[in-house]
This record gives structure tokens, C-alpha cells and sequence, in this order.
């Protein structure tokens, strides 16, 4: 191997011009796909800094109807989720993952002496009212004791008070949810721009009242923090899905009966976008790169031309025929590497550049560096590109006759 | 050594070219044998086949007891390396490789490292009198030195046969002479079969043995 490669190496050496100008294709076109892909991935890593800054983070998992047969179990059945699930997900303890909240939410009509008003009532846990954007303006959230002892406590929504107390403190009278008389403990305000009608309870308080006999939650909510790309966020989803589904003894691929939906893909319709430019970006990037290709796969095709007469000279001496097509494919595949790096390395060199420069400047434009899978990745293609380029002249350089190649000019 | 039995070739094309027609020969081990004959009367094609790089239509030919018939490539590449020896008219050099690399060659492809093949292609110009030379690309050598490395590049592997195609085409009378000792030096030495094509019957009256071709079948062999 290293005397195929100085073998390479000595006859590039006659040909530097030649190589130069095609290693410049290469380079170029590795450079651009570096470049973009590393913005890409800034504009990504901008986008979802910005859209989960001050977003709660966290995953909502709901159920429906089997679509896939699983275990011999047919299709159509109602999947439920109980407080058990929750719990359980709680204990697993997964990666990224703060809290798990179980949710029974019902509409409700809330009434006291002077008012009516149709509302959603949430039955939830201690610390749901927060993840959920919320501050506590007055009097408390509700707590563990009232969960364990089923108290009908509430906590309303500033909107809420605003309409049946007109904006008086409202902690410490008593509300009407369809009949059953509840305890104001507390006030909570949104701390986005708009603010809904809503009131909280104990989950515990509301399925009682409301659904005695069935234990199947709304929603399970996971709240999460310190994922920084989509990806972490999906795998946390499919870890989620893969401990859930044999629970609800459900196929883990059927996401009708297991839903997973994560919160900033479905507030910013991010993810869609994001997987479309990546894609966009490797198309492109592989585009450009493939026109280095063909200008190295032409190169390499005048050079064989004009190195048949050596090459029948070299078969002559007892070169197999699969000893021409590997000093071609590696002189290729030298020629692809060597250059691509030169274009990679300039490209790397050129993302953290525009990160100096732009990262603080432009706010969807975070970090714009290149990830080492992608470089990885760009190997891979640079050794294939180089094979690529080189199998065409490789085999019409060993497929000549050696009479024929002996005289040729 | 060699054994040509009713070898034919046709050269494909608009109208084929029937160049051998049935061409019976046998050259022994040790054997220095001249072949001449007009311009396209096969002398080359003939050469190139007994070389195997070339292949023929019909016949049978045996190279060392072998039979040299739709071998595979690999075994062709292997034949061509241990057993045969060539020089051509043009020289055939790699032009951007210096004369030791050149003469090295064909120890490449026989697996010889790099160090130990140097030094043998050094063993070998100093034969042929060109070893302060070892560092020239062809270019840079007259037409006689060019052959001589050329000579010192089909020597290396020692090869039971030596085949050369009007070795002396491209020079003048005294390097032919002095390219003629040396191809006489080596059968007379180390008893390699040489088989030597050309126009000039000052150098077929050096060999033991003069075939002369026509009308793609041999015509006269003498000793
Ligand atoms: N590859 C080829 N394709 C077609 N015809 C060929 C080919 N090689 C040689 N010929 C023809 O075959 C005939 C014999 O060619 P060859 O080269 O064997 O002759 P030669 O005796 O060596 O002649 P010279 O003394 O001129 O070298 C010639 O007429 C030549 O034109
Ligand atoms: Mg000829």
C-alpha cells in the first residue's frame, strides 16, 4: 500500500498543473457544502434558541385508537393513560426530563353569587400551573395535601377573576364548578400577552367528580430542559414512546394510538422547516460537490488517455489488470481527499469566521459551526466521490488491449 | 521454450487482415534467434503473441511447457513478469520516473520492496554502464542509453526469454553494436533464450539462428 501510494505520488508529481486545477473543483464545491451546512445548523441551533428561550419546554403524550395491529392485538382499540403511567414515567427518571404531570381537563360552569361563566376546568398536579406559563399573582398554587386528601380547592386564571370578581382579590371565596363548591386558593396570570379563562384544581378532585369509574387521564405533560437541538428532543420523544407503548401494549410506531407532540414544533411549525433546509442545504452542497466530481472523473480520463501507452508499458512489465485500476482509483480518491480537506478545512475555518463575526449579530444565527458527524459524513462522501470519479477511467485504462496501448502516441 | 503449432491471427475490421497463417516454431532454451522479413509481414504481431500481449485465433502456443490460451489475467500479468523480458524499438520509459525507477519497475509488481529493488536496479545499469546515470529522467539520456536502460529494465527479473522488437531501430551503427554486444552478452552468459526482430541482416548474422517470415508463414530458418 504505501509503495502503490508513492507509485501514486510520482506520477501526480508529473501532472501538477493538471491536478491543481481539478483539485480547485473539489475544494470548492467541499468548502460550499461546508459553508452551508454549517449555517444551516447556526440558523437551526438561532431558531430553536429563540423559540424555546422563555417558551415552557415540555412534551404533551395523549392517546386514541390502535391503527396497528400489535402482539396479536387488532386495530381500533381505545388506548387510555392512568395516573399509573404517570408515575411510572416519573420514576424512569429520563434524560432532560424535570417533571411529569398528569392533566384531566373538562369545561366546566363556574359560578358564584353574582355570576355564571362556561370555563376549562384543569385538574392537575403541584407545579402544572407554572409550567404552563403561568405565575402565581396571589394565594398559592395547590399543593400535594390537597391532591392526597381531594380537597376542592382552585386557583383561576386573571381572566377568570377578572370576569366573576371583577378584578377583587379572589382568595378565599368559594366558586360553583357545575354544582360542587370549590375554594379559591389562588390567582395565576399567563405570562404570554393573552390570557384565557381557566381554572385549576387537583387532579385527584376533578376525576372523581367527573369521571369516577374510568381512571383515563387527558394528557400526561413531560417538561424538559436542557435540550439544545431537534435531534436530543426526538430521541427524548422515542425513548418516551419506546417505555410507553408495551405499557398501553400498543405498536411503538403507531402514533395514532400514542401521541407524542412536542410543544415548539407545533407552537413555531418548526421542525417541518428546519428538516426541509437541511435537506435543501446537503442537496445543494452535494450538487455543487458532484460537479467536482465529474471535473476530477474528466481530468482522470485524460490523464488515462494520455497515460495508455504508460499504462501498457506498466502491464507489459506485469501489472494485473486490477493493479491499473487501483493506481487510477487511488489516484483519484488522493486527489478528492487531499483537495476536500483543503475545502473542508477552509470551510470549518470560514463557519467559525461568520460565527465571530455574525453570531451575535443576527439573532436567528447561533454558533454556526459544523458538527463532527457531518464531517464524518463528508468524508465518507470525499473517499466515494474519489472512487466515483476515478472507476470510469480506471476501467477504460484496464480494459485496453496492451498491443494496442503500446502504441499508442 | 517457445512452440508456436499452426498459430493464426486475423486482425479484425472492415476487411480482416489474415496476418499469421498457421506459423509452426519452436525455439529452445538458450536459443538466440533473429527474425526478419518485409514490413507487415507479422514479424510483430508474431513477437507480440510469443510476449502474450497479444492473443491469437487458432494454434496452439506453449510458453516454458505451458499452454498460453485464454489464461486469466491475473496469471497473464504473472507470465509476462517472471518469464518474459521485453524491449521495444521506442524504448517504452516511463517518462517522469528516473532511470533506477524505471529499471525497478518490474520488481514492483513482483512485490520487491522499495530498498532491495533499488539496489538491484543499481546492480543492473552498472551492467549496462549507466549507473552514474541512475538519476536522469529519459529525457534526459541519448537514444543508446535510453535502450540500454531499457535493457537493464527487461534483464532485472531475469526472465527465461528475452523478446525484442527491432531493438535497434531508432539508432545509429555504433550504439546498435554496442546494444547487439549486450543482448549477445546476456545469452552467451547467463543462457537466456533471445528473440530478436529486425530489418538489418548485419545484425541477423550475429544470431545462431535466422527465421525469415512471408506471407505470414515462415519461409527460411537457418542456422
Ligand atoms: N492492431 C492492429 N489492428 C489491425 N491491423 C494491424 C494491427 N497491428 C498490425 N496490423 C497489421 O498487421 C500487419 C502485420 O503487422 P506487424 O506489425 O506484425 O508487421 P511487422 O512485420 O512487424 O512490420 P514492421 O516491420 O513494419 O514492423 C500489418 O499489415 C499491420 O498493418
Ligand atoms: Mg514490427
Amino acid at each position: 500500500m504505501n509503495d502503490l501510494i508513492n507509485e501514486v505520488l510520482t506520477s501526480m508529481k508529473s501532472n501538477r498543473q493538471r491536478i491543481m486545477l481539478t483539485g480547485f473543483a473539489i475544494a470548492w464545491g467541499m468548502f460550499s457544502l461546508v459553508v452551508m451546512l454549517g449555517s444551516a445548523g447556526g440558523i437551526q441551533k438561532g431558531m430553536f434558541k429563540s423559540s424555546s428561550l422563555d417558551m415552557p419546554q415540555y412534551t404533551t403524550i395523549t392517546t386514541g385508537k390502535t391503527s396497528m395491529a400489535w402482539n396479536g392485538m387488532g386495530t381500533d382499540r381505545l388506548v387510555k393513560l392512568t395516573l399509573d403511567d404517570a408515575e411510572a414515567l416519573e420514576r424512569q427518571r429520563f434524560d432532560h426530563v424535570d417533571d411529569v404531570f398528569p392533566v384531566f381537563s373538562q369545561p366546566a360552569l363556574a359560578s358564584c353569587v353574582n355570576d355564571y361563566l362556561k370555563t376549562a376546568l384543569t385538574g392537575c398536579a403541584p407545579g402544572y400551573i407554572v409550567s404552563q406559563y403561568n405565575t402565581i399573582l396571589r394565594g398559592r398554587d395547590i399543593n400535594a395535601t390537597d391532591l392526597q386528601e381531594r380537597r376542592k380547592v382552585c386557583v383561576l386564571s386573571d381572566r377568570l377573576c377578572e370576569e366573576l370578581f371583577g378584578g377583587a382579590d379572589p382568595v378565599g371565596w368559594r366558586l360553583n364548578f357545575d354544582g360542587n363548591s370549590f375554594l379559591v386558593v389562588g390567582e395565576c396570570k399567563s405570562r404570554h400577552d393573552y390570557s384565557i379563562v381557566e381554572a385549576f384544581a387537583p387532579i385527584s378532585t376533578v376525576m372523581a367528580m367527573y369521571s369516577p369509574d374510568d381512571p383515563a387521564l387527558g394528557m400526561i405533560q413531560v417538561t424538559y430542559s436542557g435540550i439544545e437541538d431537534l435531534g436530543e428532543l426526538q430521541r427524548l420523544t422515542s425513548s418516551l414512546r419506546g417505555f410507553l407503548s408495551p405499557r398501553l401494549m400498543c405498536s411503538p410506531k403507531d402514533n395514532k394510538a400514542l401521541v407524542i407532540r412536542n410543544d415548539f414544533e407545533t407552537v413555531i411549525g418548526l421542525s417541518k422547516i428546519l428538516t426541509y433546509m437541511g435537506v435543501f442545504v446537503w442537496i445543494i452542497g452535494i450538487a455543487t460537490l458532484i460537479t467536482g466530481v465529474v471535473g476530477v472523473s474528466n481530468i482522470m480520463l485524460i490523464t488515462v488517455r494520455e497515460r495508455t501507452r504508460e499504462l501498457g508499458v506498466r502491464r507489459a512489465m506485469g501489472a494485473s489488470r486490477g493493479s491499473i485500476i487501483r493506481l487510477v482509483l487511488l489516484e483519484s480518491v488522493i486527489i478528492t481527499a487531499i483537495f476536500g480537506y483543503i475545502g473542508m478545512m477552509l470551510g470549518i475555518g470560514m463557519t467559525q469566521l461568520l460565527s465571530a463575526v455574525l453570531g451575535g449579530v443576527i439573532p436567528y444565527f447561533t454558533d454556526p459551526t459544523v458538527k463532527f458527524s457531518t464531517i464524518i459524513g463528508c468524508n465518507i462522501i470525499l473517499i466515494l466521490a474519489g472512487i466515483a470519479a476515478g472507476y470510469v477511467p480506471a476501467r477504460r485504462a484496464s480494459h485496453c488491449k496492451i498491443v494496442d496501448a503500446l502504441i499508442a502516441r | 521454450m517457445i512452440d508456436f503449432k499452426g498459430i493464426h491471427k486475423t486482425y479484425p475490421g472492415e476487411v480482416p487482415l489474415h496476418v499469421l497463417k498457421g506459423v509452426d516454431l519452436h525455439i529452445d532454451e538458450g536459443e538466440l534467434v533473429s527474425i526478419m522479413g518485409a514490413s507487415g509481414s507479422g514479424k510483430s504481431t508474431m513477437l507480440n503473441i510469443m510476449g502474450i500481449l497479444d492473443d491469437y485465433d487458432e494454434g496452439e502456443y506453449r510458453l516454458a511447457g505451458k499452454l498460453v490460451r485464454n489464461l486469466d489475467d491475473r496469471t497473464e500479468a504473472i507470465y509476462r513478469n517472471k518469464l518474459i523480458g521485453f524491449i521495444f524499438q521506442s524504448f517504452n520509459l516511463i517518462y517522469y520516473k528516473n532511470a533506477m525507477e524505471n529499471v525497478a519497475l518490474p520488481l514492483y509488481y513482483r512485490g520487491v520492496k522499495r530498498k532491495e529493488r533499488n539496489d538491484l536496479a543499481m546492480e543492473y545499469l552498472d551492467k549496462v554502464g549507466l549507473a552514474e546515470h541512475w538519476h536522469h529522467l529519459p529525457m534526459q539520456l541519448s537514444g543508446g542509453q535510453r535502450q540500454r536502460v531499457a535493457i537493464a529494465r527487461a534483464l532485472i527479473t531475469h526472465p527465461k526469454i528475452l523478446l525484442a522488437d527491432e531493438p535497434t531501430g531508432a539508432l545509429d551503427s555504433k550504439t546498435t553494436q554496442e546494444v547487439m554486444d549486450m543482448l549477445c552478452e546476456v545469452n552467451r552468459k547467463e543462457g537466456q533464450t533471445v528473440v530478436i526482430v529486425t530489418h538489418e541482416q548485419e545484425i541477423a548474422n550475429q544470431t545462431d539462428r535466422r527465421i525469415f517470415f512471408k506471407d505470414g508463414v515462415i519461409y527460411k530458418d537457418e542456422r
